[in-house]
């Protein structure tokens, strides 16, 4: 909406002053009061709470009186046991996302977009996004009830089918497997709605060309949609990679047991750890600034790399 | 969607195909269902008559014991209040926080692109766990249901999609409310979020899913029990013996006719139930909720 800009009062030759806009435009500027100062409080004010990591920080003592200590912290985090298994767990655990996570929304959304009955189409999108509306807490629940040992229905189930009882949630063998299985199933169904949208914007002439060339439905999907997603599918892939820091928090603190710490402890579970269970809160918040410094050059260089692939940019 | 000319490709298609298709998508749909499905039937059923059946398809000897214990259990109906105040609240107050912000910044009012770009980095670049949670104390809002809806009441990327639906909205229609004398507020409320229904459906229900499954802040912003929501009490129910938390007798042998299993059950039921009925009816807004906000957040 472009109108308001226009009509900025030209009333005579005298220059206007720096603040004009702000009286023309009061109602829009109060407007954005109330969410300009949540957003300063708890977004801003928290990255200024970043200095934590280079303090000896209490609770009791604040932020701003907890004394300065350096690079006291990141010392201790770099040279500490822990340092390289979360890093390696919170890498490897997203890369095993990216790999077999990623591709399933794609694969779905290619059958659904060939679906021609709308009524099951839309029965199973349905039916496919309602885990990604469950919390992690339920899936967890749903997780013990269909994995656990002993008692699990899956587990029952190919005990008594094919003689294998795989420990899914407590045998650090398996444990990261359960993360990419449990992921797929929240997400795989949601994930679909953005490729559903690519796809619908496929031009019909092409098909209707293809057809004619004689180009069979997998020559079709294959020289045709393909192709058409792919910048979007390129995109996404790349943000993906962008955040590859973010290994799914919720998921693994819930799904989590002594166990499968060494396969499964992140950069997040381990902040939550030093700080709230163990009061080393610029521990956690050393851990957490080189999460939020390293992983927002991650994003910066995926944004570069999609313009790069002469994609337009995130911003 | 693709005219009669891609139909006339289909019918090229082997039927084979299409039919295996629709086969495969039978199946995930099993496969995203049934896990709810079950936790639904076995918190219908009888304790004796479910336990060792292994995967089940009806309650067995249905009961609604399990869900009226639930019911009458106090901590659990009082997580059920705070989380309800807590959805209701915070998606009210979060559109309309939501929509304030959004509309100016849809305007091309000097400022604009800095205040979205400050906006924009938050997405990018956030002060982390600690930190947020070290003001959130210092704002004096640990163990209060406030502390789950205060800092998040302005999520960006909601504001972005705000943003591009307002943007979609013919200039025509507020200009000529301004021509009749109403002000940047009123055509707001009178014309343009009126016509942004579809938009604030699929915003309002993002919000409602997110203060509904919020758990992390939670357990961190409420330690005291009086104030758990309905996602720290499934936690503890699903990590603790249940007879340590309520007044129940032991665990597998029956307590009448529940035992911990059918209550967890229907612990779950109970708890997932209002976003399952909600979500199918918002499906058509929220599909395009979502295409609004991907591709450019």
């Amino acid at each position: 909406m472009s109108a308001p800009a226009t009509r900025l009062p030209t009333s005579a030759t005298r220059p206007r002053a720096w603040y004009a806009p702000l009286i023309t435009h009061r109602y829009l500027y109060l407007m954005l009061v109330p969410g300009a100062v949540v957003l300063l409080i708890y977004r801003y004010l928290p990255m200024y709470g970043l200095t934590i990591a280079f303090k000896n920080f209490r609770l009791s003592r604040g932020i701003w009186r907890s004394p300065w200590v350096g690079f006291e912290n990141f010392e201790r985090f770099f040279n500490s046991p822990f340092f390289e298994l979360i890093i390696t767990n919170t890498v490897v655990i997203s890369l095993l996302k990216l790999v077999f996570v990623f591709p399933v929304p794609i694969v779905l959304a290619l059958m659904l977009n060939e679906v021609r009955a709308n009524w099951y189409k839309r029965g199973v999108q349905t039916v496919l996004y309602l885990p990604h509306f469950l919390s992690w807490v339920v899936i967890g629940h749903l997780a013990v009830v269909f994995l656990a040992p002993q008692t699990g229905v899956i587990t029952n189930l190919l005990r008594d089918t094919i003689g294998l009882a795989p420990n899914m949630l407590m045998d650090p063998a398996s444990f990261r497997g359960t993360l990419v299985l449990t992921d797929i199933w929240k997400e795989a169904g949601w994930g679909t709605i953005i490729f559903l949208a690519a796809l619908a914007g496929v031009d019909p002439d092409l098909y209707e060309a293809a057809t004619i060339d004689g180009a069979r439905k997998l020559q079709q999907i294959w020289y045709i949609t393909l192709p058409s997603i792919l910048p979007v599918v390129v995109i996404i892939f790349i943000l993906r990679i962008g955040n590859i820091l973010d290994a799914g928090f919720e998921q693994i603190f819930i799904l989590q047991n002594p166990v499968v710490y060494d396969v499964s402890e992140i950069l997040d579970t381990y902040t939550y750890r030093a700080a709230f269970q163990e009061g080393q809160y610029s521990i956690g918040a050393t851990v957490g600034f080189f999460k939020s410094v390293v992983g927002l050059a991650m994003v910066l260089a995926a944004n570069w790399a999609i313009r790069k692939v002469g994609e337009e940019g995130v911003f | 969607m693709r005219g009669a000319a891609a139909r006339a490709g289909l019918l090229r298609l082997p039927e084979p195909g299409t039919a295996l298709n629709h086969l495969l998508l039978a199946v995930t749909g099993v496969v995203m269902l049934y896990p709810m499905w079950y936790v639904f039937m076995y918190g219908l059923s009888d304790p004796q008559a479910v336990l060792g059946k292994g995967a089940i398809l009806w309650p067995q000897e249905p009961t609604l014991a399990a869900v009226w214990f639930v019911l009458r259990t106090p901590e659990i109906m009082r997580s059920y209040l705070n989380t309800a105040f807590v959805v209701i609240a915070g998606t009210l107050l979060s559109i309309a926080v939501t929509s304030l912000y959004a509309y100016p910044l849809s305007t091309r009012i000097p400022g604009v692109r800095v205040i979205s770009l400050l906006t924009y980095f938050t997405i990018l670049f956030s002060g982390g766990i600690i930190p947020t949670y070290v003001i959130v104390r210092e704002t004096g809002l640990i163990n209060s249901l406030w502390s789950l809806i205060v800092p998040q009441l302005v999520w960006p990327f909601y504001v972005f999609i705000m943003i591009k639906f307002f943007r979609n909205i013919p200039d025509s229609l507020p200009e000529s409310a301004r021509m009749d004398g109403a002000n940047d507020l009123v055509i707001l409320i009178r014309i343009v979020l009126p016509l942004s229904l579809p938009a604030l459906a699929s915003v309002g229900l993002f919000y409602a899913v997110r203060y509904w499954n919020e758990f992390f802040t939670a357990i961190i912003y409420l330690p005291n029990k009086e104030k758990w929501t309905l996602q720290v009490i499934l936690r503890s129910l699903l990590i603790t013996q249940l007879e340590d938390q309520f007044d129940m007798p032991s665990g597998d042998q029956t307590a009448g006719s529940v035992t911990a299993d059918t209550v967890k059950m229907a612990t779950v039921m109970v708890g997932t139930l209002p976003v399952m009925l909600i979500y199918p009816f918002l499906q058509k807004h929220f599909a395009k909720g979502v295409m609004i906000g991907a591709v450019k957040g």
